[in-house]
């Protein structure tokens, strides 16, 4: 089993907000990894991590971003978009790492990659842009984490890429 | 006043923080009093009502749950009581207990996540849940425990923990097995310690002097603390049917926007949510619960909105033990649901949600095709109770920094543990001064 688990977290009832819960799906038969879809629920997502020796975590964002945009993050030591997506949660994603450092729960490393969504209204279906970014995504943890082994992001700047 | 008058000065907030959702406010002061404020409301259930016409009568409930993430449960039986009323069925009391503790988990999670996260940092002068789990981790930690507990008994009895899809017209697709039920008492038993020891604490905090003589709205049942059922309750000692709901409570345009507000027939604002149903029910909350209401000093109706969160805490000790008699008693019922077939008709129905009273109606044909639907959310209905209140909170403070007002405004929305998803689009808040 790889010792990392994959996080997709959203709503794929709000349109983009499912990008994360997307690219989870496209990964969840692959063969020795742990795939979790989430809700972004700040007590189910501290939980899970909890059991985590390394975690990815992977959500929609609203940060201004050209739609499709893909961020990765280190998510221990870089700040994460305090806006992670059009949410109907208690907390945003950001705000419920906050508190698990604040409780010292997190895995370590613990990666974030945002996928930048354009539309968040009610009703299934992503963006084309968000689409691809999601192929990208899929294809590029498949590669790192089931050939190449899992890679902790070293930069201390966000590695950007646009889809 | 427009808002490029240079006398204007206009402030912008992307979201209101802590509370679920998003929503808009605007607020407008001229001459030294308060001209118009507005909670704006934009109303996803309306979207959801054009959409449920033509579907069939059984994808009401899971269609509607998908509205909130945060009360589904209060979708979904409100749903189903709805369309069962419509059809003339009524399953056998175990799917009638089954559902009561499938309300439980969503009253243990929702008011889980409102006290801890969302409130208490108010009282205990925070920004925000991460800054106060700082100072009071044990306080979050615990927050979180309860909320995972309601989660974990909406999953094992909805199947899963966001959009159950175990609930249908007519019951349930599977019941669980009595073992199945036993595996979580434990963690129910423990959120009950946790839930008393919560209600306790914040039962101490400092609230601010705030009454208003609110009309209260809550469904009443002779023998339960309603969740699923009850009749109509006013707090001015009306009771009436659930099917006359619209008889009594209308809904109007505001001029102000496109929203409809509701009020009474004599045009009286109403207050749903803990405080209502508390102020109509208090006598039929469990032994732990009245327990923990006599410590906290609740032996009668609280016009205080700031004490909903003992409520709330108070709730969630009725939710637990409510859950544990529920799982020490669950019998599996004969079959999981009854076969239910249309008939051309109507059916209304209003479930307790956790933020208050959830209305459904639809109207069917004769093949179950829905011909109408109209939901009328608990948060919709508080809206003109909660600008009431922000009038008396801003009147006398209307040369406050429009920082403090904001801040003092959030507050006041807060009680009400608003769920803008339902009813509203995004809370910007603008303060426009003459």
């Amino acid at each position: 089993m790889n010792p990392t688990t994959v996080i997709g977290i959203g709503n794929p009832y709000r349109g983009d907000d499912g990008a994360g819960i997307a690219v989870a799906g496209r990964l969840k038969h692959e063969q020795g990894l742990r795939v979790l879809q989430l809700d972004g629920d700040t007590a189910s997502l501290l939980e899970a991590l909890q059991t985590c020796e390394r975690a990815i975590v992977i959500d929609a964002m609203c940060s201004g971003a050209m739609p499709g945009t893909v961020r990765r993050y280190n998510a221990l030591h870089e700040p994460l978009p305090t806006k992670t997506q059009a949410s109907t949660h208690g907390l945003g994603l950001a705000e419920a790492l906050a508190l698990g450092k604040v409780f010292n729960t997190l895995p370590d490393p613990l990666e974030f990659i945002g996928i930048e969504g354009s539309c968040f209204e009610h009703g299934a279906g992503l963006s084309p842009a968000v689409l691809d970014a999601v192929g990208t995504v899929t294809s590029d943890l498949l590669s790192r984490l089931l050939t190449q082994g899992f890679h902790r992001p070293e930069s201390a700047s966000p590695c950007t890429s646009t889809a | 006043m427009s808002e490029t008058d240079p006398r204007t000065r206009t402030i912008q907030v992307d979201y209101l923080a802590r509370v679920e959702g998003e929503g808009a406010m605007h607020l407008r002061i001229k001459d030294d009093s308060v001209e118009a404020i507005e909670l704006r409301i934009f109303e996803p259930p309306r979207y959801f009502e054009a959409l449920l016409v033509g579907r069939d009568f059984r994808e009401a409930p899971d269609i509607t749950a998908r509205i909130c993430g945060i009360c589904p449960v209060a979708y979904l039986m409100s749903a189903v009581h709805a369309m069962e009323a419509a059809c003339g069925v009524t399953p056998e009391p175990a799917v009638h207990q089954l559902r009561r503790l499938l309300y439980c988990g969503e009253w243990i999670e929702s008011h889980g996540l409102h006290i801890h996260m969302l409130h208490l940092p108010d009282f205990l002068g925070y920004h925000d849940a991460i800054e106060a789990a700082k100072d009071h981790p044990e306080v979050v930690r615990r927050g979180l425990r309860l909320k995972q507990a309601g989660n974990a008994l909406v999953e094992l009895i909805g199947g899963r923990e966001i959009h159950p899809i175990n609930v249908r017209v007519g019951g349930f697709y599977r019941a669980p097995k009595r073992d199945e039920l036993l595996v979580i008492r434990p963690r129910i038993e423990a959120a009950l310690q946790d839930a008393i020891e919560t209600a306790d604490f914040v039962a101490q905090l400092p609230f601010p002097e705030f009454e208003r003589a609110y009309l209260f709205v809550a469904l009443q049942h002779p023998d339960h603390y309603p969740m699923n059922l009850g009749q109509l309750a006013f707090s001015d000692g009306r009771t009436l049917a659930v099917e006359r709901f619209e008889d009594v409570l209308v809904e109007t345009h505001a001029p102000y926007s496109h929203a409809l507000q509701t009020r009474t027939q004599e045009g009286q604002a109403v207050h749903m949510g803990p405080l209502a149903r508390f102020a109509m029910n208090r006598d039929r909350l469990s032994p732990a619960a009245q327990a923990a209401a006599n410590r906290a000093g609740l032996t009668r109706v609280c016009h205080n909105p700031y004490a909903s969160i003992v409520i709330r805490a108070i709730e969630v000790v009725h939710a637990c033990e409510t859950a544990l008699q529920l799982i020490d008693g669950y019998q599996p019922p004969a079959q999981p649901a009854i076969d239910v077939s249309p008939r051309a008709g109507e059916g209304c129905a209003a479930t307790e949600a956790p933020r208050g009273l959830l209305y459904h109606h639809y109207r069917i044909d004769d093949a179950g095709r829905i011909e109408s639907a109209q939901i009328i959310p608990p948060t919709a209905v508080n809206q003109v109770t909660i600008e009431e209140d922000l009038y008396q909170h801003v009147a006398p403070q209307v040369h406050a920094s429009d920082e403090e007002l904001r801040n003092l405004c959030e507050r006041a929305i807060r009680n009400y543990d608003p769920c803008i998803s339902c009813a509203t689009h995004f809370l910007d808040l603008r303060v426009e001064r003459a």
